[in-house]
């Protein structure tokens, strides 16, 4: 069955704040439109691990009264919002993908959580994960193509907005966990500077790496929930003093064509010929619009990143599981239990070392970031790949992921399977408006607007 | 400047330590992955950095 455009599911997170505010839409109507659709859609594609729906109910029952009485929670009041199964949920089972936490509930939210709550959202539902936000893959099938992977390590956030289950879901990211299943399901994924969002109350992988990013259907939606889920946070002491301005407002900017500097080397070599022909299509339609494109000589110290970054995953991850492991050895997956083993064996002054390169690598991009708006790579190296055993391959956010620095991926198009392609946008540090400003413009001059049917 | 390790050394190492530490078998079973780590270290202990470098942590 085709399904409208016009169901309250498919609207944005943008759409859904305007008609509620405006009592055009209830939130019961909405929570019962995006129920809807997960009990057509989640059989196949298995994007969720919890839903409590006598607990939605009451939520939207409660929001819709509030509405009717003038009170307002916060800008997202009424939106259901899908959150990663790695972030704590108070009350609601947590299990990180991990058989070893299968009955855990929190008794506190995540920061994150618990501004999403106090912005007025309702969390819909706990999404899948791979293993703690590793690369045991989750159930969750590629809504274009259900004999593709949708990507992880944030699979079930990915597929749940790609196909209207939710507008919106938490991501988080240590290598390419947010970008990389949003490209691949044909959707917008953002991931800050490292420090903009709390990361208390998050499974951690790797302290120094891991970002806390979101899925979207479009940029507009990413610069909203980051302006109400960044900020400085007293229980997470590595989040930025850095103010934060309006996102949303940083959108009006995005009338003037951004300086974008295209990164050839490293992503030329390594994407599928068919990528790189894609971006480079993509690339002439925005020079086309107006857009200034120049070739970006990147730095010495980006030859290391994938060492680099190689290195300290590990070595973090080992240090958060070792105890974890000694006692459950034989409930990990082969994969975060072979990260974990090798982490173990790593030597403190190489670990020391790789931290020194990255720092160097974050200083040398920011003299590079001057020159441009933005930096735009294919945000992938192929199209999702065939199989279910792996989530595909995150080199192509690595490096950002490293150096902390704001990216962003928008959908671009199809290959010839069917299946999506998209650009990744990496922005200066501390300036997620720019970024949003550029995406947005990148965003218009494409007009590409992807939509799944695996009904 | 101080020589750099070389990945068959550090795989030397990283295998003895695997034996040590998990048993022979899954050492051996965790050779692959040894092999690649050992020639990251190897990549980055020939990186040259300058003495006054600082690691990063929460940049």
């Amino acid at each position: 069955m085709e399904r409208k455009m016009t169901d309250p599911c498919m609207l944005n997170v943008a759409e859904m704040i305007r008609q509620i505010q405006r009592r055009k839409l209830s939130p019961v109507i909405l929570m019962e439109s995006l129920l809807k659709r997960i009990d057509l859609l989640e059989l196949s594609l298995q994007a969720w691990v919890t839903i409590d729906r006598q607990r939605l109910f009451q939520e939207a029952r409660c929001c819709q009264e509030e509405i009717l009485k003038g009170k307002i929670r916060g800008p997202l009041h009424g939106i259901p919002i899908g959150v990663k199964d790695i972030f704590y949920t108070s009350g609601m089972k947590t299990t990180g993908g991990s058989k070893i936490f299968e009955n855990f509930i929190p008794n506190y939210d995540a920061t994150v959580v618990a501004r999403l709550k106090g912005a007025g959202a309702i969390v819909l539902g706990k999404t899948a994960t791979t293993e703690f936000a590793f690369g045991d893959p989750a159930p969750t099938r590629n809504p274009w193509n259900r004999e593709h992977t949708p990507g992880g390590s944030s699979s079930g956030s990915a597929a749940a907005v790609a196909t209207g289950m939710c507008p919106a879901a938490l991501g988080s990211q240590t290598g390419g966990s947010v970008l990389r299943p949003a490209a691949y399901c044909g959707i917008v994924g953002f991931k800050p500077t490292y420090g903009r969002i709390s990361r208390y109350g998050v499974f951690p992988l790797s302290w120094t790496l891991d970002h806390v990013g979101f899925l979207t259907r479009s940029v507009e939606d990413a610069a909203i929930l980051f302006g109400i889920l960044s900020g400085q946070d007293p229980a997470d002491p590595n989040t930025s003093l850095e103010p934060v301005p309006d996102f949303k407002g940083s959108l009006k900017s995005s009338r003037k064509p951004p300086r974008i500097g295209i990164v050839r080397e490293f992503y030329r070599e390594n994407s599928e010929e068919q990528v790189w022909k894609h971006t480079a299509e993509t690339l002439n339609k925005l020079k086309r619009a107006g857009g200034e494109v120049r070739e970006v000589k990147m730095p010495a110290s980006f030859s290391a990143v994938q060492d680099v970054h190689r290195i300290i995953m590990r070595v973090e991850a080992a240090a958060f599981h070792e105890k974890l492991f000694e006692r459950h050895r034989g409930q990990y997956r082969p994969k975060i239990r072979e990260l974990v083993e090798i982490g173990l064996l790593i030597p403190g002054v190489d670990y020391l070392r790789a931290q020194k390169i990255k720092r160097l690598f974050r200083r040398e991009m920011d003299k590079v970031m001057e020159q441009y708006d933005c930096l735009l790579t294919p945000a992938t190296s192929s199209a999702p790949p065939k199989g279910l055993s792996s989530t595909g391959d995150p080199w192509f956010q690595v490096p950002w992921s490293l150096s902390g620095l704001p990216s962003i991926s928008i959908p671009t198009g199809l290959n010839g399977e069917g299946l999506p392609l998209g650009i990744q946008l990496v922005g200066e540090a501390y300036a997620e408006g720019k970024l949003f400003a550029a995406a947005r413009w990148c965003e218009k001059a494409l007009n590409v607007h992807l939509s799944p049917n695996p009904n | 400047m101080p020589t750099a390790m070389t990945k068959e050394k550090y795989a030397e190492i990283l295998i003895e330590s695997a034996g040590r530490r998990f048993g022979e078998e899954r050492a051996q079973f965790l050779n692959q992955a040894i092999q690649e780590i050992a020639k990251s270290l190897a990549s980055i202990s020939a990186y040259e950095i300058a003495l006054e470098e600082e690691p990063a942590f929460f940049s």
